[in-house]
């Protein structure tokens, strides 16, 4: 997953990112002001906003008015001093999907932006269930038919992107856009790499492959394995 | 307290004085018909004393008497009449009367009144001759002869009092009419005033938007109360505005900043971590909590400031040379870390109406902004002069990045940041330039900003000049 987060106080922001990096582990990238953000925000590669609402040059509701008059969907969460009444409904009628007022607690903020990020994908419980797969967005564990898998943090973000796209071909570029910032040097052959060894960890044992490689399109999770739901 | 109505008090003054004068006008009206009766009342009487006088004749008799012939005689049944010959006989006289009171007063316009049976009377005095055989040779002879006549007044008393009548109804239509009129006017008088009232009765704590009525302008009496109100409520709104908006900035940069430290604690606990990071960690908090401080000791100073500008500044001097030769000390270090040069041009004797605290501050934020903003290795030029207004000027000169001309224009507004790069990174609170502002105001002074991007920037100050003499003295006294 990748987070963008337009913060114009720099600690603040690395502190977040930081948070998001060594927790869920997610690709985060950072914007000091409203136009930049704006920009980033546009490119549609990010799968939640984290966006404070006093920036300079573009505040934090032009921001997001602008975002969703682009017709933008990725959820956004608001960074807010002002909780009164007014404000918040403000806030969610111009496009807002949560909001937490400073100071926050670092621990609430990461749920949320978990729970988002979740809805965001059409699934409303942090366990995500594809085939005999089961993968535990919160502890980060993952079964499959009930044995558990150790994954590289790398591999698991893999896995997890697979997870909320079931059936669906994910190219290569795709999986470059959402699970790394702009920090990161981006080689496709290191995903490939990262690939091979998640289908290797995760077909250990088993006769059907949970990863199917589609050449030159990309990869897709099969979701038609014999169901054995929990 | 007692309240009173001006449109009660305009109509009571209007009706009173109008009350006067008809009433002075309807006198006059009776007195001028009073006297028209009386005149015409004499006449009649003579007229009538005349046609009794013209009933004298011969009596026919041998003596050669006066008589009166009462036959041909139509008078006024109420009317009394008395003639007589003069030292001579009672020649006649009217039915209903007893005959002239013995003690009958006769002006000299040979008029009397009198009274008969409860009645007031007004007669006439006739004196005239009355010849018997005037044809006969000899002349015949002469008698002198005296009519008295009256007749009853109350003819006249009534119509007088009709007429009096008449006037008083008059009188009162008059002044209902007026009253009323007025009434109806100054009520519509008063309407721009009751509109304004309204509107103002609208201002509340919520809502100090206020805008004084069209028509309240219109009113030459009321458009400086209009004035007045509009100017104060803009004034009170915008203090209030601006006031708000600091409160809500100030929680803004408040929340953030303890937002900041709790998030770096929390990350810092979040999992297990060497000594080493956390000692990294709580360094970094240190110094966001010294950021911290930073920030409310400067909205302090702000707020001080404002008070200071309210209530009005105590008056103090301080040699400008020394104290800014003081703040260079302070800052050159900062300086010479970014090989910035600082250059300072001052006369010897110069002082300003600041405390020293103030004008250090107010230097501080200046020299500190002109060293965070300068390219490396530039220089910075402070100029302090006498102007010809007998100002001391002060001037800031670096060379450097610049500030864009649209955010200029609200440079020295709190908490404005035109460009995120420009003060967040170099650790700015926003607050510097608002607070140099503050300063320069609190004591009467002006600040400008100038500025080219890549160019550089220039602040110029103008500070009341203070007597150097005893600003001398007095910093010798406080050492």
């Amino acid at each position: 997953m990748r987070v963008l987060i337009i913060e114009d106080e720099k600690r603040l922001a690395e502190n977040l990112a930081k948070a998001l990096r060594e927790g869920p582990g997610y690709a985060v990238d950072l914007a000091e002001d409203g136009e930049i953000g704006l920009q980033l925000a546009r490119d549609g590669v990010y799968d939640l906003v984290l966006l404070d609402l006093m920036l300079p040059v573009l505040n934090g509701m032009q921001v997001l008015s602008r975002l969703r008059r682009y017709g933008e969907r990725t959820p956004v969460l608001v960074l807010t001093a002002q909780t009164g009444k007014a404000s918040v409904i403000e806030l969610l009628n111009a496009g807002a999907d949560d909001y937490l007022g400073k100071p926050f607690d670092l621990g609430e903020l990461l749920a949320r932006i978990k729970a988002l990020i979740r809805r965001g994908k059409g699934v409303a419980r942090p366990e995500i269930h594809v085939g005999n797969l089961t993968v535990d967005t919160l502890s980060m564990a993952v079964l499959r038919e009930g044995r558990s898998i150790e994954l590289s943090p790398m591999e698991y973000r893999i896995l997890e992107y697979l997870m909320h796209h079931p059936g669906i071909v994910v190219s290569k570029k795709e999986l470059l856009e959402h699970l790394y910032d702009y920090n990161w040097e981006r080689h496709s052959n290191v995903i490939e790499a990262h690939i091979s060894n998640l289908r290797r960890k995760l077909d250990l044992g088993f006769e059907e492959p949970a990863v199917e490689t589609l050449r030159g399109r990309g990869y897709r999770l099969i979701a038609s394995q014999r169901e054995h739901r929990l | 307290m007692k309240t009173y109505s001006i449109t009660r008090r305009i109509v009571a003054v209007v009706l009173l004085s109008e009350l006067v004068l008809t009433g002075a006008m309807s006198v006059a009206a009776v007195l001028y018909a009073r006297h028209q009766q009386l005149l015409s009342f004499e006449v009649m009487l003579r007229g009538r004393a005349d046609s009794v006088f013209g009933a004298v004749g011969d009596a026919g008799d041998k003596e050669d008497t006066l008589a009166l012939d009462t036959y041909s005689l139509d008078l006024p049944k109420n009317d009394v009449y008395e003639v007589r010959q003069d030292h001579g006989p009672l020649l006649g006289r009217s039915n209903n009367w007893t005959g002239i009171p013995a003690n009958l007063e006769i002006a000299r316009d040979n008029s009397f009144s009198l009274r008969i049976n409860g009645h007031r009377y007004r007669g006439i005095v006739l004196h005239g001759m009355r010849s018997v055989d005037s044809l006969e040779p000899g002349g015949g002879i002469q008698y002198k002869v005296t009519v008295f006549y009256a007749s009853p007044t109350r003819p006249i008393e009534r119509a007088l009092r009709q007429s009096e009548k008449f006037f008083g109804f008059i009188d009162f239509l008059l002044l209902l009419g007026t009253g009323f009129v007025l009434v109806l006017l100054l009520r519509r008088a008063a309407q721009p005033l009751r509109t304004l009232a309204a509107s103002a009765a609208l201002v509340n704590a919520q809502s100090l938007t206020f805008a004084a009525p069209e028509e309240a302008y219109r009113v030459e009496e009321l458009a400086p109360l209009a004035s007045a109100l509009d100017t104060a409520m803009h004034g009170i709104e915008r203090a209030f505005t601006q006031q708000r908006d600091f409160l809500s900035d100030a929680a803004h940069e408040l929340k953030t900043a303890v937002t900041l430290v709790k998030s770096s604690l929390q990350l810092l606990g979040s999992r297990e971590r060497t000594i080493r990071e956390y000692a990294d960690g709580l360094d970094l908090c240190l110094a966001d909590c010294a950021r911290m401080e930073e920030l409310v000791m400067k909205m302090l100073t702000l707020a001080r400031l404002e008070r200071l500008t309210a209530i009005g500044a105590q008056p103090a001097r301080t040699l400008i040379r020394e104290c800014v030769a003081d703040v260079v000390t302070q800052v050159e270090s900062l300086a010479q870390l970014r090989g910035v040069r600082m250059d300072l041009v001052a006369p010897e004797l110069l002082a300003v109406h600041l405390p020293t605290d103030d004008l250090e501050c107010l230097m501080k934020n200046l020299l500190l902004n002109a060293v965070q903003h300068s390219s490396a290795s530039g220089s910075i030029r402070i100029r302090i002069f006498e102007t010809e207004e007998e100002n001391v000027c002060i001037t800031v000169t670096d060379v450097g990045e610049g500030i864009a001309p649209e955010h200029l224009s609200r440079i020295f507004d709190r908490f404005y940041r035109g460009d995120a790069s420009r003060s967040r990174n170099t650790g700015g609170t926003g607050l510097g330039l608002a607070i140099c502002k503050a300063i320069v105001e609190a004591y009467h002074g002006s600040i400008n900003i100038e500025s080219r991007v890549a160019e550089g920037t220039t602040v110029t100050v103008h500070l009341p000049k203070a007597s150097e003499v005893s600003a001398a003295k007095e910093q010798a006294i406080a050492r």
